[in-house]
């Protein structure tokens, strides 16, 4: 479990539009310190998972630093909402898209069932001139694929997984982009293939 | 969704060596403990030891 991840739990338990922690109740939740870049460099503290991993814990959780005051060591998180960024957003900004909020959250959920045992690290593999790649694994058995678009991405991610040489998979929906209806003739076009 | 994947998903695989859930939650109302009992639950159905160890 990374060191960061019991502030994204944290914070995905807020319901406040903003959370202000001091940075040694930080370390109570973490359960360790800070390091000192922290406290030291306000860069340290920015909203961008390139270079700064430790910023996935609160956008995963929907959050974003908002303001950080060095001097007195209290950081002001504000959450994601109206204000999210559209999607989808240029990977180049660092900032999550949608569908990386919702694919954060569904790792999260699954490191809260499992802890350690799921790893986030998915692999990729090359078939002719194509690449599946999936989102992690449990118990380096189970292949996890975690999909929150619209149904043909999620038949995407179903060939991903079935791509991989795991002996099991999970296939993780999340009802934000979802139809929820199965049209009849998408039904029979399957049951006859 | 979740009927067609398995229909999809059982064309190539044995229906004990996959799962398809719905969580209840997303990134911008999230569920925390109620899916991850949703996931403990498809784990146990892999044969997969639901404990968590973390």
């Amino acid at each position: 479990m990374g060191k960061y991840y019991p502030l994204e739990r944290y914070l995905f338990l807020q319901q406040t539009g903003t959370v202000a922690l001091t940075f040694s109740r930080i370390g109570e939740i973490i359960h360790d310190s800070l390091r000192p870049a922290a406290h030291a460099y306000r860069a340290w503290w920015a909203n961008n998972i390139k270079g700064h991993v430790h910023a996935a814990a609160w956008l995963n959780a929907g959050y974003k630093v908002e303001t950080v005051d060095l001097e007195r060591g209290v950081v002001t998180f504000a959450k994601l909402g109206g204000g999210a960024p559209p999607f989808p957003v240029s990977e180049a900004s660092g900032t999550p898209s949608r569908q990386q909020k919702h694919d954060g959250y569904g790792k999260s959920v699954l490191r809260a069932a499992v802890g350690p045992r799921f790893s986030a690290y998915g692999t990729t593999i090359t078939y002719d001139t194509s690449q599946a790649r999936i989102d992690g694994t449990v118990d380096a058995m189970i292949a996890v694929e975690i999909e929150s678009r619209a149904n043909k991405q999620v038949r995407g991610a179903i060939l991903d997984l079935l791509m991989h040489p795991y002996s099991k998979r999970l296939l993780v929906l999340i009802p934000s982009g979802l139809v929820s209806t199965w049209s009849t003739r998408a039904s029979t076009f399957y049951r006859d293939l | 969704m979740v009927n067609e994947s398995k229909h999809i998903l059982s064309r190539s695989l044995s229906p004990q060596d996959f799962q398809v859930i719905l969580l209840a939650g997303t990134g911008d109302a999230p569920r925390l403990e109620v899916d991850a009992q949703i996931i403990r639950s498809a784990l146990l159905k892999l044969n997969a030891d639901p404990r968590a160890t973390g």
